[in-house]
């Protein structure tokens, strides 16, 4: 039996009830064979990003196929000091996002309404067929975990962490320039050198991800790690849906009293530990 | 009732109900304002009252927002520099005190001890999350002290280089360097020029809840992003009210 399960969980953020607009939020999670992988995606908030929320969808989904091709022939001995592989997974990805997008595009083009609000500048390229991606802008964190290794890989803002056995703490590296209300996405053009990723050998005993809305609602970066750490022991002392349901319950009223934001948290746990 | 029992059981057996530490955003606006000793008379008169002013529609925008709070933050810089507050105020805790002119104009060393507290070991500590600051600076000179040294230390800054940043010159073009302000806010669109005091009381109004505005929405793709909205905005915004300010001709100068 595979030891490994995964569990997500997306709730409106607040101000986007108050303001009606839609999530932008994604998450999924799945298991392949005997691995376990999780993702979330932020579609951004701001009027360019008018299908953010269709394009956060397609991000997640584009990384869970790739992730699943990935783990299906790869293995901890084969991804052993393997950066080239990874960086061909970041290359399918962006390329599986940036394909759903055109194809919904194409069935889908842009109505007057939807442009209407944009820059006269910006309207004239969407309308000309340019830059089309940036209506889908996201960003992407997905993980994967397999019987003797994890990776994870991450671009734009939201964290990613793993808890070890050992009670040590690995997370993807982000990126330095990411202050305040600035990520980056995948809509770029350079979308792929802002993309990280992180692999370790051995099982951790969790891997967990959000999307900043999540981070951004507490006072401190170890009251949202506390935090975390608390979603994980409830998913591995209680029943999955039990669990679920009381983390909605609370993103939503968190929402409300913290950053206002979609909030998406997924993950990986691990029954063997 | 049964059902209202139910529900507050429920409730209280949340096992996250006592989760520590949830808080709202903050965005930071930074006065960053000359007092030296050509901005006397009325160049001053016109931003003590115009930052006064404007204080209360700052309050009223922070109360608005129901998911950020907006604080502020106030150097005032002539013979040195000095921070009003010693950390930032929430909009209805600040208070402007109605600052004198005098002496020279120490830019680099405001430059500096803004460079020290945006960190977030100091003014950007908040919430984890907190927005890009948005930085305004009014001045009617040239810097006396070596500013070009601070400028490059600040613009290595991670929020700096994130920040909204505008700047408005205060009097005419032969009095004020507009290099030195498009040196600071990064392009010529976001340097203003207040011929009037009336004019000035305007921008100041305008730029302040234009900044709190746009500075306090959520992420944004890219450094240069939020400062692009800013001077669309800021643009548009100056456009509307550009009627009445050629009226503004014939008010007042500074001299």
């Amino acid at each position: 039996m595979n030891p490994l399960t995964g569990f997500h969980v997306t709730v409106r953020g607040a101000s986007h009830i108050r303001h009606n607009a839609d999530c932008q939020d994604y998450s999924k999670s799945a298991c392949f064979g005997s691995a376990a992988a999780a993702a979330v995606a932020d579609g951004h908030g701001d009027v360019r990003y008018f299908r953010s929320g269709t394009g956060a969808r397609f991000a997640v989904e584009a990384a869970l196929k790739s992730v699943r091709e990935f783990v299906k022939r790869e293995n901890s001995e084969t991804l052993k000091n393997a950066d080239e592989k990874f960086d061909q997974l970041k290359k399918n990805i962006i390329l599986n996002w940036n394909r759903k997008v055109v194809r919904h595009y194409s069935s889908h083009p842009f109505s007057s309404e939807e442009l209407e609000p944009l820059s006269e500048r910006r309207r004239s390229f969407l309308e000309g067929g340019k830059l089309i991606e940036s209506a889908y802008g996201t960003t992407l964190i997905v993980s994967a975990v397999g019987a003797d290794y994890w990776f994870g890989m991450q671009l734009g803002d939201g964290d990613c962490f793993a808890f070890n056995r050992d009670g040590t703490v690995s997370s993807v590296p982000r990126e330095d320039s990411l202050v305040g209300n600035v990520t980056t996405s995948l809509c770029e053009s350079d979308a792929f050198y802002h993309f990280h990723h992180i692999y370790c050998a051995g099982s951790p005993a969790a891997v967990i991800m959000s999307t900043d809305g999540v981070k951004n609602s507490f006072s401190s970066f170890n009251c949202y790690r506390d935090f975390m750490e608390k979603i994980v022991s409830e998913f591995s002392s209680s029943p999955c849906q039990t669990t679920k349901k009381n983390l909605m319950e609370f993103l939503s009223e968190m929402t409300e009293k913290g950053s206002g934001d979609d909030l998406s948290v997924a993950g990986v746990l691990n029954s063997a530990y | 009732m049964l059902l209202l029992i139910e529900r507050e059981s429920l409730s209280m057996s949340n096992p996250f109900e006592n989760t520590e530490g949830i808080a709202k955003r903050t965005m930071v606006l930074f006065f960053v304002v000359d007092t030296s000793g050509s901005m006397a008379g009325k160049k001053i008169g016109a931003v003590n009252d115009a930052i006064f002013n404007v204080l209360p529609e700052i309050r009223k925008i922070s109360e608005d927002n129901a998911d950020a709070e907006i604080k502020i933050a106030a150097i005032t810089f002539s013979n040195g520099a000095k921070w009003l507050y010693d950390e930032p105020k929430p909009a209805d805790e600040f208070s402007w005190p109605y600052v004198n002119a005098d002496g020279m104009t120490d830019l680099g060393e405001a430059y500096r001890m803004l460079n020290e507290k945006l960190s977030r070991n100091a003014f950007m500590n908040d919430v984890e999350g907190s927005y890009a600051p948005a930085i305004f600076l009014m001045t009617d000179g040239e810097p006396t002290d070596d500013y070009k040294k601070e400028l490059d230390r600040l613009n290595q800054n991670k929020w700096f280089r994130v920040a909204i940043k505008v700047a408005v010159a205060i009097g005419e073009k032969d009095d004020v360097n507009d290099e030195v302000l498009t040196e600071f806010t990064g392009t010529p669109e976001a340097v203003l020029r207040a011929h009037t005091p009336e004019a000035l009381a305007k921008m100041i109004r305008l730029v302040s809840v234009t900044a709190s505005k746009i500075g306090s929405q959520s992420s944004t793709v890219g450094q240069e992003s939020r400062q692009k909205t800013f001077t669309e905005e800021l643009n548009k915004q100056q456009q509307e009210w550009q009627p009445v300010n050629s009226a503004d001709d014939e008010d007042e100068e500074w001299n």
